[in-house]
Order: C-alpha cells, then sequence, then structure tokens
C-alpha cells in the first residue's frame, strides 16, 4: 500500500520522500488547487520527480482545477512537458481535463476528490472513463471504501489524515461570492473557519458558533483495515502546511504501516503508541471524519478559529556528517538551554538540550535567528535534513 | 424558442405558470423531499401536485441533485421506481455521474437534465458528458459562475438538439455538506438533531453576512444573502442559446405578486416583490482566480535557463555582513566553482552580479567547488540578504 504525502514545495517534497512517503502530490503553477502553496515550476518539477524516482517514491501532479475555456488550450500545451518530466500521474476532477488528459498523453488519470465520487456506480464511471485510479470522497466510510475496491476493480485512495472540508468537496463557492477567489480554483478563502452568530427566527435564539469548522481527521485506527481491505493509497491532507507538520505526519503513518506489517502492534496498542505523537502536531482536535460512521455533531471544531499548535519548527539539519558539530538552519528562535527535539527519519526522536549556539565563525550566541546559519553540538543520531521542533 | 420553468410548491405555482401567456412553461419542476437538499415536497404534497400537474398537460421534471453514497442509492432508486410507475415520462435533473448511470441502466429510455452548476466551465466537459448520456440526455443546467462569454462559446459547441438551461432569479446556492450542522441533541452531544431547522448565520467577516442555513435529512445547504437575476438580460442570452430559464422562487411566501410582475415583464417589480437584494454575480466577467499570482514573489521563481539564460544554483542561506554569505546549493546537476560568475537577486528584484573569489565549507577550508546539497561560503557581498537567489551566468 502507498502513503502518499503532500508536497506543497520542492522543500516538502523532498521532506516526504525523505520522512517515509511512497508517492508525493504536488501541484503546478498552474491548474492546481491551492493557488497559495509555493507550487513548482517545471524545472522545479523535473528536479523534485528526480529526486523522488531516485528515492523509489513517485509525484502525481494535481490538475484539479475546474478550468475555462481558454485554460484547456493552455493544458494541452503543458502536457507535453509534463510527460518529459516523467510525472507518474495527473490528479484531474473535471471531465473536460480528464477528457484532455486522456486524449493527449499516456499519463495515469486519478480522479481527484473534488469530484466527490462516494458510490460505486461513479467509480465505475470512471473506471469506464479510464480512470487508473479514483481518490474517493471524504464522506466514505473504510468499510464501503474497502467494498469499492472489491466490487470495481480499480484503484482507490483514500484520506487518512488532516483537515476536512465541511461541504462535498467541489460543492462550496462561498468564497467565489464574497471574496472574489474561486475556491475550486486554489483562492478558497476558508469562509467555514470564521465565528458566526446564528440567529433562529422560529424561537428567537442567537449563538455564537464556528458551526461550519471540522475537526481534523486522523485515521490511526483504520490503517489496518485499509491494509488488509486492499486500499491502495492512504493520503496526507496539507499542501499548504507547514515542513514540520509534513515530516511529522508522513514519519507516523509510514511507522504505523510498518508497525502493523511486521505484527508488532495490534488494536489498542496501535492508539495508544501514535496518539500523543499526533497531538504534538498542529490540528483542531480529531475525529476519524466518516471513515467508522457518519461523522457526527461531535466532528465539529467550536472552540476557535485556529489550529492547537504545541510544537514550532525551529530548524534544519544541513550538515550531520561534522565530528563535533551540527549545521543548522534556523527557522524559529530558540536559546541557549532550550529543549529540542530531533526528528529523525526512522525510529525514536531525539529530545536534546540546546548546550550551545555558535555563529558559523564559531561566535557564541545566547540564541539563534531565523534566516541565519548556527553550529550546535552533534547528535549522534542527526542526518542530514532532519527537521527539528521545539514545545510552545 | 425560449421557455421559462418555475417551481411548483403549491397548485397555485402550477396554475399561475399555465395562465403566464406567452411565458408559461411545460415542464414544472417538483421537488421531492427525498430527492433533493433544497426546499421541497413531502411525499404525499408531491404526489398530489404530480396528478394536477399531469392532468393539466405539463410534464414533471423532479430535481435530483443528492450527492448519495451506495446506502442512499437504495433508498433513492426506490423513490424514483415509484415515480416512475406512476409517470413514465419524469425527467430527472441529476447531479451526480454515478447515480445519471444507475439511472440510465435501469430505465434505457429515461430522459435527463444533468446539473452540472458546480464546475463544468468548458465545453470539452459538456461535450464528454453528452457524448456518454446521448439520447437520455435532454439538457444542460449551466453553473452560476459562468460569465456570458463563456455561456456563448458553451452553447456554440453543443449539439443544437441539447436544451441548455440558467437560473436567471433564485438563490446563489453556496455550500452542500452531508453533515447537520445547526444545533444539538440535547441528550447525545454526538449526535445530530433529526429536526428541520433554518438560521440566519452573520460573521464579522466582511462580505459574509445573513446566509441563510437550511438543515434538513440530507445535511446543510447553505445560499448567499442575495439573489442572482438576470432578468433584465434573457433575450440577451436566448440570443446565444440559451434554451431555458428558472425561477426558482421556493424560498418566497408570497410567490402570486412575483407571478404576476413576471407576466408583465415589470422586472423592477419583481425584484420589488423579492425580499432579498440582487446581484448580477459573474455575468459579466469572472475573474476570481486572479488574486493570488500578484501575492507570489517572482523575483524568487526558479526558472530554467531557456527562460532567462541563467543557470539556477541554489539560495543564500545566510549573510553576515562585512564577512560572508552562505549558498546552498540545490541544483542536482550543476557545481558552482571558484573563478565563476553568478547573478545574485534579492526578494526585492535587485540583481547583483559578483565573480565568486574564493570558496570555503563550514569548517572554513577552502574548497575548489559546491556540491548539490551543500553550503559553502563566499565573500560578504553588499545588498544581498537571506533567501536571495542565486544563479550562474
Amino acid at each position: 500500500m502507498e502513503l502518499l504525502a503532500p508536497g506543497g514545495s520542492l522543500e516538502k517534497l523532498k521532506t516526504a520522500v525523505l520522512y517515509g512517503a511512497n508517492a508525493v502530490y504536488v501541484g503546478g503553477e498552474r491548474f492546481g488547487l491551492r493557488a497559495a502553496a509555493d507550487n513548482f515550476s517545471e524545472i522545479e518539477l523535473k528536479d523534485g520527480v528526480d529526486f523522488a524516482h531516485k528515492h523509489g517514491a513517485l509525484v502525481y501532479l494535481t490538475l484539479n482545477s475546474f478550468l475555462y475555456g481558454e485554460e484547456i488550450q493552455q493544458l494541452r500545451d503543458y502536457l507535453p512537458t509534463l510527460e518529459n518530466i516523467g510525472v507518474d500521474g495527473a490528479i484531474v476532477s473535471d471531465i473536460g481535463v480528464f477528457e484532455v488528459v486522456a486524449s493527449l498523453s499516456s499519463l495515469p488519470i486519478h480522479v481527484s476528490t473534488q469530484a466527490s465520487t462516494i458510490n460505486l456506480p461513479h467509480v465505475e464511471f470512471w473506471k469506464r472513463q479510464g480512470a487508473r485510479r479514483v481518490i474517493l470522497g471524504r464522506e466514505v466510510s473504510m468499510a464501503a471504501a474497502i467494498e469499492m475496491r472489491k466490487e470495481a476493480k480499480i484503484e482507490i485512495e483514500l484520506f487518512i489524515h488532516g483537515s476536512m472540508c465541511i461541504a462535498y468537496s467541489g460543492n462550496c463557492i462561498i468564497s467565489n461570492f464574497t471574496s472574489g477567489r474561486d475556491s475550486n480554483r486554489g483562492g478558497c478563502a476558508h469562509s467555514c473557519r470564521f465565528l458566526y452568530e446564528l440567529s433562529f427566527p422560529e424561537n428567537g435564539k442567537k449563538e455564537k458558533s464556528y458551526f461550519m469548522s471540522s475537526k481534523d481527521l486522523w485515521g490511526i485506527a483504520q490503517v489496518k483495515a485499509a491494509i488488509e481491505g486492499g486500499i491502495d493509497s492512504l493520503k496526507i491532507e496539507g499542501r499548504m502546511k507547514s515542513n514540520l507538520y509534513v515530516a511529522s505526519t508522513t514519519k507516523l503513518y509510514s511507522q504505523l504501516v510498518k508497525d502493523i506489517l511486521s505484527g508488532k502492534l495490534e488494536g489498542d496498542d496501535i492508539l495508544i503508541k501514535y496518539q500523543n505523537e499526533f497531538l504534538k502536531i498542529p490540528n483542531r482536535h480529531y475525529c476519524d471524519g466518516n471513515l467508522s460512521q457518519y461523522a457526527g455533531m461531535d466532528s465539529i471544531y467550536n472552540d476557535r478559529e485556529n489550529e492547537i499548535k504545541e510544537y514550532d519548527f525551529v530548524g534544519v539539519v544541513l550538515e550531520a556528517d561534522q565530528s563535533d558539530f551540527m549545521l543548522v538552519e534556523v527557522r524559529r528562535t530558540f536559546y541557549e538551554g532550550d529543549m529540542l527535539e530531533l526528528i529523525t527519519f526512522e525510529g525514536e526522536d531525539i529530545t536534546f538540550k540546546a548546550l550551545h549556539i555558535l555563529d558559523v565563525r564559531g561566535n557564541r550566541q545566547l540564541k539563534s535567528r531565523p534566516g541565519t546559519l548556527i553550529k550546535m553540538q552533534k547528535i549522534s543520531q542527526a542526518a542530514k535534513w532532519n527537521l527539528l521542533r521545539a514545545k510552545i | 424558442m425560449s421557455e421559462f420553468i418555475f417551481y411548483a410548491l403549491s397548485v397555485m405555482d402550477i396554475e399561475k405558470n399555465l395562465s403566464q401567456t406567452g411565458h408559461h412553461s411545460l415542464t414544472i419542476i417538483l421537488p421531492h423531499a427525498q430527492l433533493t437538499p433544497h426546499l421541497a415536497l413531502e411525499n404525499d404534497q408531491f404526489e398530489k401536485l404530480a396528478i394536477f400537474a399531469w392532468a393539466r398537460g405539463l410534464r414533471v421534471a423532479v430535481d435530483l441533485d443528492l450527492i448519495p453514497d451506495d446506502d442512499q442509492l437504495e433508498k433513492i432508486m426506490r423513490v424514483v421506481a415509484e415515480i416512475l410507475t406512476k409517470w413514465p415520462k419524469t425527467i430527472f435533473r441529476v447531479k451526480n455521474y454515478g447515480l445519471a448511470s444507475l439511472l440510465v441502466s435501469y430505465y434505457p429510455n429515461i430522459l435527463l437534465h444533468l446539473n452540472v452548476e458546480f464546475g463544468h466551465h468548458n465545453k470539452e466537459s459538456l461535450l464528454k458528458l453528452a457524448h456518454i448520456f446521448e439520447k437520455n440526455l435532454q439538457r444542460f443546467i449551466l453553473s452560476i459562475e459562468l460569465p456570458q462569454n463563456d455561456i456563448a462559446a458553451i452553447v456554440a459547441a453543443l449539439p443544437s438538439s441539447l436544451e441548455i438551461e440558467i437560473l436567471l432569479h433564485g438563490p446563489i446556492f453556496l455550500f452542500y455538506s452531508p453533515r447537520k450542522l445547526l444545533g444539538r441533541d440535547e441528550k447525545n452531544e454526538a449526535r445530530w438533531p433529526s429536526s428541520h431547522l433554518f438560521a440566519l448565520a452573520d460573521s464579522e467577516e466582511n462580505a459574509h453576512k445573513n446566509f441563510r442555513v437550511y438543515q434538513n435529512s440530507h445535511g446543510t445547504i447553505l445560499y448567499h444573502h442575495k439573489y442572482l437575476s438576470l432578468l433584465e438580460e434573457w433575450e440577451k442570452l436566448a440570443q446565444l442559446g440559451v434554451t431555458h430559464f428558472r425561477l426558482d422562487w421556493r424560498e418566497i411566501k408570497d410567490r402570486s405578486a412575483l407571478y404576476d410582475s413576471w407576466q408583465k415583464k415589470e422586472y423592477l417589480q419583481v425584484a420589488t416583490h423579492t425580499p432579498f437584494k440582487t446581484i448580477r454575480g459573474f455575468h459579466q466577467n469572472n475573474k476570481s482566480d486572479s488574486i493570488f499570482v500578484k501575492l507570489k514573489n517572482q523575483n524568487l521563481r526558479r526558472q530554467g535557463p531557456q527562460e532567462n539564460g541563467r543557470t539556477y544554483l541554489g539560495t543564500v542561506m545566510d549573510v553576515q555582513r562585512g564577512g560572508h554569505l552562505a549558498i546552498l546549493n540545490l541544483n542536482s546537476t550543476n557545481q558552482l566553482c571558484v573563478g565563476e560568475q553568478i547573478v545574485i537577486t534579492t526578494p526585492e528584484g535587485k540583481e547583483i552580479t559578483v565573480k565568486v573569489a574564493s570558496l570555503f565549507n563550514s569548517r572554513w577550508q577552502s574548497i575548489e567547488r559546491l556540491a548539490y546539497e551543500e553550503i559553502g561560503f563566499i565573500n560578504y557581498v553588499k545588498g544581498v540578504t537571506t533567501k536571495s537567489k542565486v544563479e550562474k551566468v
């Protein structure tokens, strides 16, 4: 089974691959659904694909915007480039885009979750059109997904972690009419996360509520069923999220899959081992969405607009092979004496105290400054591109 | 020949439709509560109006715009079977391709109106769907996001035998969730309440005002606080080839005055009788995806030699005034060597060309070249800041 992670930028793609993703989904500069993400230019895409392939991972490109007339011609022109670059699949939601990609390229087509495919006849519809894979809507339970896989005999991909649209994906245009930003073309303004005052004319009652804000999805308890049921790919949401998020979630799910496959963990042991680690990742509280049963009232995140964040991303290890120090790129300030965590590519993370902070010339600093390089004491388990985090 | 099409929630709607000389519709839409998330009729009311409509020579079309899972499909197909048993010529207005395919497989002669209101902004989409659903497809219900030029292009590309419908006057449907988002079950926090609920939702955020929110057994839907109105545009749209214009007044309690004004072509009066302000939406143009291009720093965009004649090398990671610049080589196929010339572009777009006189590693040992994913240090260059882009000439 494939673990599919978000690659919101070239750096995040590399992070995802190094932390255990079997495949990464990315956006080009056009036609993807995350306009605000640091999307890939053609040359970056080539680099990303080469990097992923070198590490045995695949790259899927999102072409899941709903395109207008003249953009279809631009897409036609773009397709040969994608094939030359060696992208491993195109993620598509618009049936017009599907038709163009299918007729003008040999790229395998994955039907995006934006197409809201949640029933078997719909999956079979896409199979008849020539889709390689269907990414099911997040309204589908794991049991139903497994059944669809069995019946339709087509690759099935399912979201296992991350933020969730409260609407059927592709069926929300609030941003379009309130902010002039097309939510189905990458401009979602996240109106569903705002605080609203609800007025009920029937009884005059008023209440303040984040009534449209969904908790985040975590599917830890469902991974075993997915593996046993033949689900082809489990997807982590979050091309707009931080490098730290990509590293932490990818590593945890990768490890979880390995633990399950090796028979190390069963039942509640899985939850106990992994729950605390997932709580370190920024979240809007977790629920299992519709994976085990229809999402209920307790799937609403009614506490606040933003996510809860316990840890910050403080740095990236750039050199770990020196005998007496590691070279770190600083992303957030920390102080001498602070406790940091090194997120290793595999195995336990390492908690350590920042004994000293030196600038690259060896001068002692009391604190690190973002946008600089520092030298710190060497941690033996550290590897190049490991991330560092600190409790807030 | 243009046709106007109305929803019926009462006998009055049907009678008013029939009394509209020159405007009356040959088809009436009867919304069935088990087949649509929008305001609709319960089964007994539906049956009563269907009998009434068919008896008066009207054809009945039924909205089937749910996005069902497999469990819901079974229930839907039971209701559809009941309707078709009684009125075999009923048309279904379907949104979900899976459901549409299922209907065609069960009822090979069924007529469908495909609801393509979300997405489907290009002719290729509709041509493909027209090809797939062939003889079963009578009409497309187009998106309200389409500007008139796109409507024209789409209509021109489609077979003239296909009917084209747009919303002429009615609510702007913004959001559809399967979750029931209003209220709580007092006894069990985890359960959704089962009742139908309505609320107005108001945020302090600009333009997020007075959304009308409905909850029913299908989930929650949300409408914009204004109505879409293209009342004064219909003749132009008809010339473009739009054949059917939908007027959706289900939310308006006193619809009688609306029908009367409509009949007299008193469009301003129609607006007066509508309790919501109106907008024309994206009818003139739609630039709702252009905002982000401006937000990205194009100065730091990684380009290939074919774009600007230079080879991208990497980025500046550290700057010490009077001391050094640290460069991370991010080009897997290129090295930086002593003696080469580089162009450094700052985030503000300032370009500085320098010759690499010397290179050092993090131990300050002199090196000759900087390989992929390595950090190297060169002498300080005035005006350069971190994140600056480094290219080889």
